[in-house]
């Protein structure tokens, strides 16, 4: 108990002096960054980058080092930058030195670090991104910028106000706003959270360990690579981790290349890199990073070394020119303009993510990304693929004028030629999925990329199309995309994707996306009046609440086929003059489609009762006897099996035996798959018949809890499902989530009570 | 395999059968089998099977269909009960 209030305390003690040093220079970071934002548009950028395959590259690094983005904002930069036609030398240059460094991080390091480093961190950021781009260039010759996508409609703006030019003065404010906003909203937790890591590193971290492996040389810094590579971190949250390696002997070029391997490269960034660059370009990217990365990290030692300076000694010191108070006021500045970030950072800890069946979805909210950026503290990449690829993540896509035929992109990851029409070259696909496309379909089944998981809306032809051919409308989410073309094997059709921002077609026609006014646009910009002589376009049944048929058929003159439900039906409505049997028109909901929805509901009920495990264990270890590790040995892993237990019932058992189950509401199945685990569990554990009074308090508490906890995941269940309605579900949660309060309650008063006065 | 039921005798769901013109197109959109066909007019014949999508009441063409449409969601029902805006659903 005490050593462990003493680290606490230590932790504090060392994440606060941190946090007081670097505040001011913080907010100097954001302000410069700020102005540039609005000074220095991507859009400037592009337009001086030039054409050489030296001079591109050169400017692309220098304008990266300042500009502060971490590197998963720097993406959409970059992507935008090459459709203005950067070629890849110069696009790979500006994603290396611009999350390497930026005002930002640059004052940071001075506050945190020492000169040599403010200097040498950008310097080497630059050499990086310089020597990888000329490398770039140099293998693969960059071919003269072919056809410059169209204006990307970037404007300095973060809004769509008005189209004048904007004042010095609306421009400084704008940016302000865009530095408190966008920058710290990016960085804040992230930065909280790496002063905490500093901390822990400086309290706990016993000195000679890290010296002994991380003192300097070659060694060392391969050591580091290995650490920085896979790591997401920002540039700025990187630099009190650095400082506190440097304090604890790590020499100050091996923390160098941590601060420049850490920031530019991550898992996930490079998996989007290989779609960005292509896998050779990839690779030289991370080559060439790693190497001239040890070269800088090996320099700045001999720096060190032949100066004969400390870096240890120095680190910190340019904290003792500013006067404490300024320090300080800084600092609960800073904390000011934390507060609705961190907020907001917590909530979307505890957001609800998206299900595959439905409606509750952060899909929807991940959505809003074009109305406000959440704070990317784990990175929402933007879709890169889109034809506009925005800058900076405020600015908006340019809606299609009218009459401007819009035709998606020929090359996208599943598609698989072209074909030649009146309009254009249209993207071909064939009804074959490759081991790619069911790798993604898995992934964002779990949730994981789920929001690039999408395809550009437009129209697609399928197999070998001609005028007379059927015209089948559907969802953007590659999902809903895959599954349709993957049901009509040997058809040739036309394929009209919406833009429903990555929702299946269900999901969408609630939220509107998949709408009557969309589809109307759609048919407009496709094109698709001049590719088809007929007029009949044959939407899924299941859309249907959010298209009003008749009204496409009024304003566009095509005629509104209802599909079937499946798409798996699709070949016999084809074949059958369009008629379908009452079966196909049922929406249901069998076993597969319940299996599916189990990993969504599972990694986000796991996510949401995370903290109360912790909680339990925390509980587990006060008081009595035994020390605070022993009891929270004794308590806490029994209560992290209750509630996975509880968990799973609510998330699995109910979705999976969801027919068979007694009751209608789906918090009355939650409650009987809730006592059917807590039974088994207690027989298992040999916990059925407890043998003390404290015993029995304690598992009457368990009983309670995974019950109420069960019949609320089920309840919650109703998100995914196809046949709940909102008054049905209404009904039903006023009647159980009282009784769920009342039972987590009482079983957590007696679990308290079995732990302490027993 | 069969419609799953669930809590009766809540939906919203209305039907005008003076309005109707009996065109059959609720039939067609209803993915729950809600509506029959009889004598020219359509019929509520399931009503709790109702789920409230909407798809019969923005495809009537004399809009003689009502529902309170939403989604039959928890969450999305809590956020609105808070007042929340970032309503996830
Ligand atoms: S859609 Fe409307 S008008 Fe047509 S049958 Fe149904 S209720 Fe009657
Ligand atoms: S609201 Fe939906 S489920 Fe209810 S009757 Fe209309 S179409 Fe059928």
């Amino acid at each position: 108990m005490e050593t462990l209030l003493s680290f606490i305390v230590a932790i504090a003690n060392e994440s606060w002096q941190l946090l007081k040093e670097s505040s001011i220079y913080i907010i100097f970071g954001l302000l410069v960054g700020g102005l540039l934002k609005v000074f220095l548009s991507p859009t400037y950028v592009a337009k001086h980058l030039g054409k050489g395959r030296f001079m591109s590259v050169f400017k692309a690094a220098l304008f990266g080092i300042p500009i502060p983005l971490c590197s998963c904002g720097v993406l959409p930069a970059a992507a935008s930058l090459k459709k203005q036609g950067a070629n890849n030398g110069a696009t790979t240059a500006f994603l290396i030195s611009t999350p390497e460094s930026g005002v930002d991080s640059i004052s940071i390091t001075w506050a945190l670090l020492d000169p040599i480093m403010t200097v040498a961190r950008p310097l080497s950021a630059f050499i990086t991104a310089f020597v990888a781009g000329i490398s770039e260039n140099l293998i693969h010759r960059p071919k003269p910028p072919g056809l410059i996508m169209a204006d990307t409609g970037i404007s300095d703006d973060t809004c769509c106000e008005d189209k004048e030019r904007p004042s010095t003065l609306r421009k400084i404010t704008t940016g302000m706003n865009y530095a408190a906003k966008e920058i710290w909203g990016d960085l804040a937790g992230w930065f909280f959270f790496g002063i905490l890591l500093a901390g822990i590193i400086s309290a706990l971290v016993p000195d000679d360990m890290i010296a002994h492996w991380l003192g300097g040389g070659i060694s060392s810094m391969l050591i580091m690579l290995l650490f920085g590579i896979p790591l997401y971190i920002c540039a700025t949250a990187s630099t009190p981790i650095a400082a506190a390696f440097i304090l604890k002997g790590v020499s100050p070029g091996t923390a160098l290349v941590f601060l420049l391997v850490g920031p530019a490269t991550n898992i996930t960034s490079l998996s989007v890199l290989i779609g960005l660059l292509g896998k050779r370009a990839t690779v030289l990217y991370l080559l060439s990073i790693s190497i001239v990365s040890v070269i800088c990290g090996l320099l700045v030692d001999l720096i060190y070394n032949s100066l004969e300076i400390s870096a240890q000694a120095s680190v910190g010191q340019a904290g003792e020119i500013m006067p404490e108070i300024a320090e300080l006021g800084a600092t609960f500045l800073l904390i000011a303009l934390s507060i609705p970030h961190l907020v907001q950072w917590a909530k979307k800890c505890f957001r609800p993510t998206d299900s595959a069946g439905c409606e509750c979805s952060s899909g929807s909210c991940s959505t809003e990304t074009d109305k406000a950026p959440p704070p990317s503290t784990s990175c929402s990449y933007p879709d890169i693929t889109a034809p506009v690829a925005t800058l900076f993540p405020m600015a908006q896509s340019a809606p299609a004028e009218p009459g401007e035929i819009i035709i998606p992109a020929v090359k996208q990851s599943f598609t698989s030629g072209s074909m030649k029409t009146v309009i254009g070259s249209i993207p071909v696909v064939t009804s074959d999925l490759t081991a790619r496309d069911r790798r993604g379909s898995f992934l964002a089944r779990w949730n994981i990329g789920r929001m690039h998981f999408i395809v550009e809306p437009g129209l697609y032809a399928l197999g070998n199309p001609d005028t007379e051919s059927p015209v089948l409308v559907t969802a953007n989410y590659k999902m809903s995309f895959d599954v349709l073309r993957s049901s009509l094997p040997g058809k040739n059709l036309w394929l009209l994707v919406l833009d429903t921002k990555g929702i299946n077609v269900w999901c969408a026609a609630g939220k509107g996306t998949f709408g009557t006014e969309e589809l109307y646009d759609r048919i407009r910009s496709s094109g698709l009046e001049k590719i088809v002589s007929h007029r009949r376009i044959i939407v899924p049944q299941l859309g249907a609440p959010g298209v009003d048929g008749l009204a496409i058929q009024k304003h566009t003159g095509f005629h509104v086929v209802w599909g079937p439900v499946s798409a798996s039906d699709i070949p016999y409505f084809l074949d059958n003059k369009y008629q379908l049997t009452a079966e196909m028109r049922r929406k249901l909901f069998p076993f597969s489609e319940r299996l599916a929805l189990v990993p969504v509901e599972l990694v986000q009920a796991s996510r949401n009762i995370l903290p109360f495990v912790l909680l339990f264990f925390l509980l587990s270890g006060l008081g009595g006897e035994l020390s605070f590790r022993q009891a929270a040995l004794e308590f806490g892993p029994f209560a992290t099996l209750a509630l996975a237990c509880s968990v799973a019932a609510g998330t699995i058992i109910v979705p999976l035996l969801l027919p068979w189950i007694p009751g209608r509401a789906l918090s009355t199945k939650g409650f009987w798959a809730g006592i059917i685990t807590a039974y088994g569990l207690f027989f298992f554990s040999g916990r059925l018949t407890p043998s003390t009074g404290a015993k029995w308090t304690e598992m009457t508490a368990w009983l309670l809890i995974i019950t109420a906890v069960s019949s609320w995941f089920g309840m919650n269940f109703t998100g995914a499902t196809t046949y709940t309605s909102r008054s049905g579900t209404r009904k039903e949660m006023f009647r159980a989530i009282p009784l769920q309060c009342a039972a987590v309650v009482i079983g957590f008063s007696c679990w308290l009570f079995a732990r302490f006065y027993f | 395999m069969a419609l799953f039921h669930y809590i009766p005798d809540v939906t919203t769901l209305e039907l005008n059968q003076e309005l109707c013109i009996g065109c059959g197109i609720c039939l067609v959109v209803c993915p729950h089998d809600v509506f029959v066909l009889k004598d020219k007019k359509a019929l509520i014949a399931n009503k709790d099977n109702c789920m409230e999508c909407n798809a019969c009441a923005v495809n009537c063409p004399p809009r003689a269909i009502s529902v309170e449409s939403g989604e039959g969601c928890v969450r999305s029902i809590i956020n609105e009960l808070l007042g929340r805006e970032c309503d996830c659903c």
